[in-house]
């Protein structure tokens, strides 16, 4: 569980300098060329992004989204919108703080991993570590490897399959 | 509208010589030394550049900011001679100017004592300041950047108000680091002169690269960014500065044509700025009319690397300009 100062302590990291409402930065990798996804939260400002390098065999939607929140509905919130991407279709989801994304293998270093403040895939349940301690353990590392190890494996057989 | 031109620039000159009323005005048109610019018309490109187009066909190119101000423009004033002015950068006064002729007088005076003495007993400090929402300065037009302003005000609003952003920045970079700011009063080389060369013509030089990154420095923070630069450039392309089409690499291209001159020379000082969890310096610089905000990391895995560029929104710019030094504009 998480207590209410934790959820203020989070809500200050991804509250950026100059903004008065905090921003979660929701990342979804899929195939390239696949269906644009819909941004989840509608309630609030979204912005969405689509991340490509030609050296990647997938490509990564960024979705900013200022929901207008309580801090008690916060994780919630985060739960239903890692839930939304994955009914789309997107095998991996995420949340991030910015300026740390690095493709999906980032995701598995130590700090992309304390970066990393959600998580869900074809084999995880949506996950939340608003926390640092929780977001620090060797738990949600392996939570995290173990999810995007799945999303590459299937990227492989799909390319296999092509 | 070019029919003001004449005026405005007499009242530019009025100014550089302390000349208030139009009795005045009228006496110092009349000097040898005035000499009427004769601009037909002026382009003007952002705040970065104004040509100038002369009545006999020439053209003269005005640079406020690298790379557009172009050697060898030295200096160009109606009033005051080639020649007759010194500026003077002293460690404990500042900036400053004398003439020659104070400093003969000085030598005369304390004969054997060094040049650098009798510099300072008649210096006077270069000081700028703000008057009806403008930068100007306390003594001479030509040896501030803000006299271009005064010679463009009425003639485009929204140059100036460009213009000043810059001045602004340039007196910002002054007031902290004591840098030169080298201007310019007589342009040679680029245009025949008649009987005087004469357009104002401001040249801060590069001095102000001082406080941004170095050439290699910033090199070396937009060199292996994060995701290729792709996710770091995100709020930059989606504002429609950096197109959205062609490969990663030739966006991290524009990207680095922008980046590069604000990590080298900021307007204003660099400043603190968290994005997310990660602390980082942030560099504020203007591209195509819009204010940018050039992030390097100072913690983490990507530590002196950019890891974003952004379009501020205006409480983040007033943020930023205020840790930047910049708080007036």
């Amino acid at each position: 569980m998480t207590d209410r100062a934790e959820i203020d302590r989070f809500l200050r990291i991804v509250t950026s300098e100059g903004k008065s409402e905090p921003e979660f930065h929701l990342y979804a990798a899929r195939r390239k060329g696949e269906p644009d996804l819909v941004a989840p939260l509608p309630a609030g400002n979204a912005r969405t992004y689509v991340l490509s390098d030609e050296t990647w065999p997938y490509q990564v939607a960024v979705f900013e989204l200022s929901p207008h929140l309580a801090p008690t509905e916060v994780p919630g919130a985060l739960l239903r919108a890692l839930e939304d991407l994955m009914s789309q279709g997107a095998p991996l989801v995420w949340l991030m703080f910015d300026a740390v994304f690095d493709g999906v293998n980032s995701l598995t270093t130590d700090w992309g991993a304390q970066s990393t403040y959600g998580v869900a895939g074809a084999a995880t349940a949506p996950t939340l570590a608003l926390t640092e301690d929780g977001r620090r353990s060797a738990g949600w590392k392996e939570t995290i490897r173990q999810t995007v190890e799945h999303f590459e494996q299937s990227l492989l057989r799909s390319r296999l399959s092509d | 509208m070019w029919g003001c031109v004449a005026l405005v620039l007499s009242a530019t000159q009025a100014q550089a010589t302390g000349v208030r009323s139009r009795k005045e005005l009228q006496s110092a048109q009349s000097q040898v030394s005035y000499f009427e610019q004769g601009i037909q018309r002026i382009e003007y490109y952002g705040a970065q550049l104004a040509i100038l187009h002369y009545r006999e066909g020439s053209k003269l190119r005005l640079g406020l900011v690298e790379p557009y101000i172009e050697a060898p423009v030295q200096s160009v004033d109606c009033h005051v001679q080639q020649g007759d002015l010194v500026a003077i950068e002293d460690p404990e006064m500042g900036l400053g100017f004398v003439t020659y002729a104070e400093l003969v007088a000085q030598g005369a005076q304390h004969p054997g004592a060094h040049y650098s003495e009798h510099a300072r007993r008649v210096m006077r400090p270069i000081e700028l300041h703000e008057m009806g929402g403008r930068i100007v300065p306390n003594h001479i037009n030509p040896m501030t950047a803000p006299s271009l302003c005064r010679v463009l005000d009425e003639l485009e609003a929204e140059f100036v108000s460009r213009c000043d952003a810059m001045a602004a920045a340039s007196v910002g970079a002054l007031e902290s680091t004591a840098l030169v700011l080298e201007l310019a009063l007589i342009k040679e080389g680029i245009r025949t002169p008649k009987p005087a060369a004469g357009t104002v013509v401001a040249r801060t030089a590069g001095r102000l690269a001082a406080r941004g990154l170095g050439n290699e420095a910033a090199e070396a923070a937009l060199a292996g960014m994060r995701s290729g630069g792709g996710h770091a450039i995100r709020h930059i392309i989606s504002e429609g500065i950096i197109s959205d089409t062609g490969t990663l690499a030739s966006r991290m291209d524009a990207f680095r044509r922008i980046a590069l001159p604000i990590l080298t020379r900021p307007l204003g000082r660099p400043f603190a700025w968290r994005i997310g969890e990660t602390q980082a310096t942030g560099f504020l610089g203007r591209t195509a009319g819009r204010w940018i905000a050039v992030l390097v990391a100072e913690d983490g895995p990507w530590a002196g690397k950019v890891v974003a560029g952004l379009v501020p929104d205006p409480n983040q710019l007033a943020l930023m300009l205020g840790r930047a030094g910049l708080g007036g504009l």
